[in-house]
């Protein structure tokens, strides 16, 4: 019998779910271990995180632990997968715009010159040293790619561990691991994690992988005389423009997925196209609530 | 004054013969290329067509794999629909903005 617990971190929303409800504690605790962990290795709002760390190392190379590294190496990754249009190094462009503290502590910073990324290949990673080394001036944030990899390792390593089915969901962004339920995991997706059940959207089940949602409804904030959103353009260092208010991606992991959530929405009118030459099943919803289903993402069910 | 030998009669012979071969051969040689044009040309314009550089898809942009490479087939997570949620039936499994 599936089962599934509700609670928070890394500031935003978090669900495990097992189909054996006895299993539910032993995987929670698993999964705050890992969450525990990844908030160590990445938080850009930790002074004893390895993220800051680097961040304010003044262009020194900074020895690092195993889950930042790999946290660094997967955002490179991604960087590298999707042509710099999901970049780690838009730290910088985030604080320009004022997420430069935990995002419910941002008030209404003042209108200050935005900055586009530095790009991502400016990251130099030093397996051998175990360092990591951007130039001064160069901020990383991880925050996407390391939640959606902290998704994918949990659940592999909860399923292990409980012998049982798993899904771990951190703010919308999910991985599948071990034996479904029947018929598959049953997912509400809609255009905030928070959002209550019957909010307008579309029920699917899922079996395996990951699945992601990015949406520029919500994390929203004052800038000086505009609101503004986190998913930014590292081309700009602005909010993408908004021709994809929510964008929901499956894709074999947690990882792919959310890289792809966030390029289709800096993509804009070229996102259908770019996941379309992927393959990968894909629900957007433009800015007006218009829904388009790519790629075998199904249609029936929507809801508005 | 040197008479011709019955040797350097058969040397001669034999030269002139040699002479003849060789000639003929290049004639040969002449003729096949000849035709090999003349079957080139024909086919050129009786089947005209155009090269391939290749018949393989670009190469993939991704350096470590981690989006499916493009033009790859839609992957399959096991999607279905699913059934009307139910606000009263405990925690609903949600994937939205965060």
């Amino acid at each position: 019998m599936v089962a599934v617990a509700t609670s928070r971190a890394l500031s935003t929303g978090i669900q495990v779910g097992v189909t054996r409800a006895e299993a539910l504690g032993a995987a929670q605790l698993v999964v705050a271990r890992r969450l525990d962990d990844i908030d160590r290795a990445v938080s850009r709002f930790r002074a004893d995180s390895d993220v800051t760390r680097i961040n304010n190392a003044g262009g020194e190379p900074m020895r690092v632990s195993d889950l930042c590294m790999r946290a660094v190496r997967v955002a490179l990754e991604v960087a590298a997968a999707t042509d710099g249009i999901v970049d780690p190094t838009v730290g910088t462009s985030m604080e320009a715009l004022g997420y430069d503290r935990d995002f419910a502590e941002i008030g209404t910073p003042g209108a200050r010159s935005l900055i586009p990324a530095a790009g991502w290949r400016c990251v130099d990673v030093d397996v051998a040293t175990e360092t990591v080394r951007v130039p001064p001036g160069v901020h990383l944030d991880l925050g996407a790619s390391a939640k959606a990899l902290v998704a994918d390792d949990a659940a592999a390593e909860t399923a292990a561990a409980v012998a049982c089915g798993v899904l771990v969901n951190i703010g919308g962004d999910m991985a599948i691991a071990g034996p479904p339920p029947t018929g598959g995991w049953e997912v509400r997706v809609t255009d905030d994690h928070a959002a209550p059940a019957d909010s307008p959207g579309q029920t699917i089940r899922i079996e395996h992988g990951g699945l992601a949602t990015s949406s520029t409804t919500v994390r929203r904030w004052r800038r000086g005389d505009r609101d503004v959103h986190h998913i930014v353009d590292p081309r700009t260092g602005e909010p993408a423009a908004v021709q994809w208010r929510t964008v929901s991606v499956t894709a074999p992991s947690c990882v792919e997925a959310n890289a792809a959530t966030t390029a289709a929405i800096v993509l804009g009118l070229d996102a259908p196209a770019w996941l379309s030459q992927r393959g990968l099943p894909a629900r957007l919803v433009d800015a007006g609530g218009a829904v388009l289903h790519l790629n075998g993402w199904p249609a029936h069910g929507e809801e508005s | 004054m040197r008479r011709a030998t019955p040797t350097t009669q058969a040397q001669r012979a034999r030269d002139e013969g040699l002479t003849r071969v060789r000639r003929v051969t290049w004639l040969a040689g002449l003729g096949a290329a000849a035709f090999t044009a003349l079957a080139s040309l024909v086919a050129a314009t009786t089947t005209p067509g155009h090269t391939q550089a290749s018949s393989s898809p670009p190469a993939a942009v991704s350096a470590g794999g981690t989006l499916p490479n493009p033009t790859q087939q839609p992957s399959d997570a096991g999607l279905a629909p699913g059934s009307q949620p139910n606000a009263g039936s405990g925690p609903v499994i949600v994937s939205g903005g965060s």
